[in-house]
């Protein structure tokens, strides 16, 4: 018997029926977490086996699903997020979307590694779970609500003796905008790739743990011992108290004032992201180029100091009453804000903006004005919508307004010129309840330009229909790789050529190249091998990472100081080494982009606008004349992946050397 | 219950994880005391003191060592 389970993870995960309410426990060997952990990998593995090929995103045979991490609840630090995956509806292949908060934990203490639904339900519904195992409740009266409200409603109906863990959808999600999230902890957000859309399409508003079981580990004492370890140096990272972010943007400047690569320790980040959060970056990105401006046509020039600096992270940082972090962060970027005088009483408080709602919804759109941004932010939580990809679709209208395509008559009477932010936050109700001109708007950029019209394409920026995250691929040709050739398109989080840099991988995987100091980075513009190899490893880290529940933050401050190799032996007694785990991410990475060339998706379609690369390049700012060529990048990517270099399909010996075929996965189509 | 002992934060241990929080079976901690560090992080307080039964899962899961029954 399994009773007796020591690895971390719970072994099983739990499969609702929503069409006939029905429950089915399904245990997972331990080869399966051997061969692609828990989180991601477990979640690619379940979608690959249960999903039919072809199957309508938004129908009854998607699925679903709710992931931890095998590192969550551990004693391990910086663990404690989870993923939704599904088929997703904006792209086609594999959905997933990474949120924090205590979702995670709650997931393994409801005893489940996972929690999947499949099939329809015929009204509303919300699972509970509590140590008496699940149940399909009613959800009638919650429909219709906010995710804020949805919570406070589901608090005042449900007593437990522990406090509910909720993740749960918002008007846009029971719409079916395609660009809809899932919210949990007031607004935390997993938002990406619609997997919203999909809970929404199943009639499932809410997910309610409150389960207490233990979580057991093979070795808590080491675990233990490592966290001290990270702790101690978390501890010591801080700024000088005279460091104010007024000082950001000169930093900026002088990151992008050299060629040369400064492989700084990941703690430095880990110090800045102490004090300010992701924030650090709302003024700096702007003058190394990062951030992307007027619908990443534009750059510092179009949107100054004398406009961005109200987004200086001290000024934001001036609302916050106290900071935010998900279960098992000793790092802690979140803060949650005072908004009562800025909303004038209409909400009391909301999640600090992150970077990417900052950028997405200032200087993308040219729009100056801080206190929308806030407002914008707690609309979008609360409504359950994609901060990125909904400015990134309003940046689409602008443009296409700006060039004379849309006239009044078309955007309801909103004057969608640059930087107008009442027409900004009426749009972004709009979307949220679907009507008006955001009824347009409301699924993304893709299927924007696709109602609109044939040549607003060119002015639709998305990778295979994901709008990608507020980082440009013109400073870090990396990360437009990334965007263009993860199974999950346009996601800034995967891996770039910075990100590689601080991780300092080199310290634990034996063939992975190290940064010297000095190192040219213009090489990084070219299909060479090293970035061949350093993207292939980013892709591949980065799945150990979202297999385990860690956190992307705790990634990049460095795998010298966050010892998730360690961790991992602990928790789970394997003693594998690094480079057996890499291994591992790439066996993750790989089924991943197998389910998308099952359901028929051309990999080579993800490629990301080309407006992204450069081309045209843009004519001012710190990226002028930035260039590269996109498609020697993906082939030189694929080919480190052991994928076809030409169509960007695993190879058969990919999969036989990976060994999908013992583990009776023969189904995985190959080239 | 033969062992009343109640958990107590040493706040110089104390990393504000929230895993004694997460894992308290009762939810009898929460997040809130944020005068500790410049940062305001929340950090750790037993505010059910009445319905925490003494069982010792925080303390056993506190990574930092920074919960003692007493
Ligand atoms: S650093 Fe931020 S995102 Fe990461 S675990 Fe901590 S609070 Fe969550
Ligand atoms: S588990 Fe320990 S370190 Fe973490 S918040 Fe509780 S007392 Fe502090
Ligand atoms: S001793 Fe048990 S009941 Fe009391 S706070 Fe700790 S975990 Fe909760």
């Amino acid at each position: 018997m399994r009773g007796n389970f020591l690895k971390g993870y719970c072994g099983k995960i739990l499969m609702v029926d929503l069409s006939d309410s029905t429950f089915e426990e399904i245990e997972i060997p331990d080869v399966i977490y051997e061969h692609f952990l828990s989180g991601v990998g477990l979640g690619a593995y379940i979608l690959y086996k249960y999903i039919p090929q072809g199957a309508d995103p938004l129908g009854p045979k998607n699925i679903l699903g709710f992931v931890s991490g095998l590192l969550t609840g551990t004693g391990s630090f910086m663990t404690g997020r989870w993923l939704a995956v599904c088929k997703s509806p904006l792209t086609g292949g594999f959905g997933d979307a990474n949120c924090g908060g205590t979702f995670s934990p709650a997931l393994k203490q409801s005893g489940y590694d996972g929690i999947f639904f499949k099939g329809q339900a015929p009204t509303p519904k919300m699972l509970f779970i509590d140590n008496n195992g699940p149940q399909l409740l009613d959800a009638s009266d919650l429909w219709g609500l906010d995710t804020v409200a949805t919570e406070a409603a589901i608090n005042q109906k449900v007593t437990t003796n522990k406090k509910l863990a909720i993740a749960t959808i918002g008007p846009a999600g029971e719409h079916q905008s395609l660009i809809a999230g899932i919210s949990n902890d007031g607004g935390r957000m997993a938002a990406r790739s619609g997997v919203g859309t999909v809970m929404g399409s199943k009639k499932l508003k809410a997910v309610v743990l409150a389960g207490s079981k233990m979580i057991r580990s093979q070795d808590p004492q080491t675990l233990k011992a490592i966290s001290r370890d990270y702790a101690r140096k978390i501890k010591a990272a801080n700024l000088p108290s005279l460091a104010s972010g007024a000082m950001l943007p000169m930093m900026g400047k002088s990151m992008v004032a050299t060629d040369k690569a400064i492989p700084i320790d990941g703690m430095l980040s880990t110090a800045i992201i102490k004090k300010w959060g992701t924030g650090f970056t709302n003024t700096m990105g702007m003058t190394m180029g990062d951030t992307p401006v007027k619908n990443w046509k534009g750059s510092v020039v179009d949107f100054p100091h004398r406009k961005y600096r109200h987004m200086n992270p001290d000024q934001i940082q001036k609302h916050e009453t106290k900071k935010y972090h998900c279960y098992s962060c000793v790092i802690g970027c979140g803060g949650v804000c005072d908004i009562n005088g800025i909303s004038k009483g209409r909400f009391s408080h909301t999640h600090k903006p992150e970077y990417e709602t900052v950028a997405a919804f200032g200087s993308l759109l040219l729009n100056k004005d801080r206190d929308s941004i806030f407002i914008i932010n707690e609309l979008l939580n609360r409504g359950g919508m994609d901060s990125i990809s909904a400015g990134n679709t309003i940046a689409f209208a602008m443009e296409c307004y700006e060039k004379g395509w849309l006239s009044p008559e078309v955007t309801g009477g909103l004057d969608l010129t640059w930087g107008n932010t009442e027409a900004i936050v009426t749009l972004v109700e709009q979307m949220i309840a679907g009507v008006g001109f955001g009824a347009i708007l409301q699924h993304g950029v893709k299927k924007a330009s696709a109602i609109l019209g044939l040549e607003s394409a060119p002015l639709a920026i998305h990778a295979g229909g994901q709008e990608p995250g507020m980082h440009d691929p013109r400073l870090d040709p990396i990360l437009g790789i990334h965007y263009s050739c993860d199974p999950t398109p346009g996601r800034h989080t995967i891996g770039a050529g910075s990100y590689y840099t601080y991780m300092r991988i080199w310290e634990d995987v034996t063939w992975a190249p190290k940064v010297k100091l000095g190192e040219d980075k213009n090489d990084e513009y070219e299909a060479n091998n090293q970035v061949g190899l350093k993207s292939m490893i980013n892709a591949c880290i980065k799945q150990i990472l979202d297999g385990s529940g860690g956190c992307f933050f705790a990634l990049v401050s460095g795998l010298n100081h966050f010892k998730l190799f360690d961790y991992l032996n602990a928790a789970t007694g394997w003693q594998k080494t690094a480079n057996e785990y890499m291994t591992i991410g790439l066996r993750m990475q790989t089924l991943r982009q197998a389910f998308n060339v099952r359901e028929g998706i051309n990999p080579r379609d993800f490629k990301m606008n080309p407006r992204l690369s450069g081309n045209p390049p843009l004519t001012t700012g710190p990226l002028k004349g930035k260039s590269f060529d996109l498609d020697a990048m993906m082939s030189v990517h694929y080919q480190f992946m052991g994928w076809d270099k030409k169509t960007g399909i695993p190879t058969k010996t990919a999969l036989e050397d990976l060994g999908f075929c013992d583990l009776e996965m023969e189904g995985v189509t190959h080239g | 219950m033969a062992d009343k002992k109640k958990p107590v934060i040493d706040y110089e241990l104390c990393m504000a994880c929230g895993i004694c929080s997460g894992d308290c079976p009762l939810s009898c901690i929460a997040l809130r005391k944020t005068d500790i560090d410049r940062y305001q992080k929340a950090y750790p307080v037993l505010d059910e003191y009445y319905r925490c039964t003494g069982c010792t899962r925080c303390a056993k899961a506190c990574p930092m060592e920074a919960i003692r029954m007493m």
